[in-house]
């Protein structure tokens, strides 16, 4: 698709266009999400064979399975014979899945089929197909590149895509915290038992903008929050994010500006665990700063990468110490979007933390999280406003900190010269315009 | 265990997915209707691998097996 007029990221110009276009939704659902690496679970969410969890890759339904020898598939949930969705349960344990439409059965078990996936059997096998139909051609459509990081599970749709660590770039110090406990051991992580869903009438970008590195909203959209101390110290606290009254937030945003990535924040620059009202809760924490410090130093990894952040194109976290959790932005329409966000605790968090992070979680994002409702009246409102004949003549301004940045010691990467940039956003999208007008994979990830 | 092994069939069950008889040749067959019928009134204990495999590969899980005792 021709961009040309709706997107000059290298000014701060972008229309309005790519925000509300069918046109543009349908390029972004060809060029875009069949393509790049997309975040599908986590691993914990599957710890037994025959468990399974149903995902979403872009607008299409798939299954994340662990096979009866201990293997991780991603699979359309999509039956080969009519299209039925051959699962319809949010998660559960299951080696074969039987399609309700007309029975084609599927299995993930090897003693019963050689690929996961396989078409293990269909009514009336002998009676009607004559004992001729050719199961080990029809099984569950496969993705072809799966990548189990540290625990979260990344797929992507084409085959020529490159590995998923080259697609992730230096960026990979805020995921490997992501995937990091408390103390800093990656890999030590596990989701917070159920994932939120919701939809809201919104384009997807806007979510991705949104952590991406927007530090500009932060004060007029989260005053109130502040205000009511949702945040771990309560009101006593400066923000809702516990940092410690005069710390500022943060130095800087880090922005790819080949792949895309971008967080609020640098490597190198850490905000501190927070006090929290609950004396127990402190010193757990206080711990696991002092543990994480040693073992940073040790390991020569950067002391900061907290975020929030967005894994182009459509992943958004909080990489923790703390909080940490993360989101995907599911395409439904150009004016509708599905947000699935997965919390993620310390695989061994005592009871009381992870329970006191929960709730903490559910106040703060998620359908009735305080923080995310006042950012979804955002996105809600603009994309409204955005739809008109009138409004979309004139484009959106992106020039916030336009040619204010300085190089970063990560390949690839910038750091803005104020925290407030949308540095981040023009990147994202000069990005984004590669992927839907249908650069190759070598023009992509030329000088990434 | 000196018993014989009883093959029961759920016939509302069956789909004729036909699994079975791949996996018990000579021992089930499909009726008119497509669904699966025994060859034997009860079987040794020598057809008990295969009649297993019968029933783990049944889709409609529409086999059970039984042990049938001497007395």
């Amino acid at each position: 698709m021709d961009l040309t007029d709706l997107l000059d990221a290298d000014n701060g110009v972008i229309s309005r266009e790519i925000f509300v276009s069918e046109a543009v939704y349908q390029a972004e659902l060809e060029h875009l999400f069949p393509r790049a690496w997309l975040l599908v679970g986590h691993e914990s969410q599957i710890p037994e064979p025959g468990d399974f969890f149903s995902s979403r890759m872009g607008t299409e339904s798939v299954l994340l399975t662990r096979d009866s020898d201990g293997a991780v598939h991603v699979l359309l949930n999509s039956c080969r014979h009519r299209g039925m969705k051959v699962c319809r349960y949010d998660e559960g344990n299951t080696l074969n899945f039987l399609c309700p439409y007309h029975g084609w059965t599927y299995s993930t078990d090897g003693t019963l089929v050689s690929v996961a996936g396989e078409l293990f059997g269909v009514p009336h096998f002998r009676a009607g197909y004559g004992g001729k139909l050719d199961r080990s051609a029809w099984g569950l459509v496969p993705c072809p590149r799966v990548c189990n990081y540290h625990g979260l599970i990344f797929a992507s749709w084409d085959p020529d895509a490159p590995p998923f660590e080259e697609y992730l770039g230096d960026f990979h110090w805020w995921l490997d915290n992501l995937c990091s406990n408390a103390s800093g051991e990656i890999g030590q992580v596990r989701v917070a038992r159920g994932v939120q869903k919701w939809r809201i009438r919104a384009n997807w970008k806007f979510v991705s903008e949104n952590f991406l590195g927007d530090n500009y909203h932060g004060p007029p959209s989260h005053e109130s929050v502040d205000a009511v101390g949702i945040g771990p110290g309560g009101t006593s606290a400066a923000t809702r994010h516990g940092a410690a009254p005069g710390r500022p937030r943060s130095i800087a945003s880090t922005s790819f500006t080949r792949l895309g990535h971008g967080a609020t924040g640098s490597v190198r620059y850490f905000l501190g665990y927070p006090a929290f009202e609950e004396p127990e809760l402190t010193a757990y924490f206080e711990r696991c700063e002092a543990a994480r410090a040693t073992r940073f130093e040790a390991e020569g990894r950067p002391i900061g990468a907290m975020g929030p952040a967005t894994l182009f194109p459509s992943m958004s976290f909080h990489a923790g110490p703390f909080p940490r959790a993360l989101m995907v932005a599911h395409p439904v329409s150009p004016w509708e979007t599905e947000v699935w966000r997965w919390y993620l605790v310390d695989a061994d968090a005592p009871p009381e933390v992870a329970d006191w992070l929960r709730r903490y979680y559910l106040r703060y994002s998620g359908p009735g999280g305080l923080v995310e409702q006042d950012d979804m009246e955002n996105w809600d409102y603009a994309t409204e406003a955005s739809r008109g004949p009138i409004a979309r003549r004139y484009p959106y301004n992106y020039q916030l900190g336009l040619g204010m940045t300085q190089p970063s010691s990560l390949r690839g990467a910038v750091e803005s010269d104020y925290f407030m940039t949308e540095e981040n956003a023009r990147n994202f999208y000069r990005r984004w315009g590669e992927f839907v007008r249908g650069d190759s994979w070598s023009a992509l990830m030329a000088g990434a | 265990m000196t018993g014989r092994l009883k093959l029961v069939v759920d016939r509302p069950a069956c789909k004729g997915y036909a699994n079975c008889l791949d996996a018990a040749p000579g021992l089930i067959d499909l009726d008119e209707h497509d669904v699966a019928v025994t060859l034997a009134e009860t079987y040794p204990e020598t057809d008990r691998a295969a009649l297993e495999r019968a029933v783990d590969r049944c889709p409609a899980h529409a086999l059970r097996l039984d042990q049938i005792d001497d007395a």
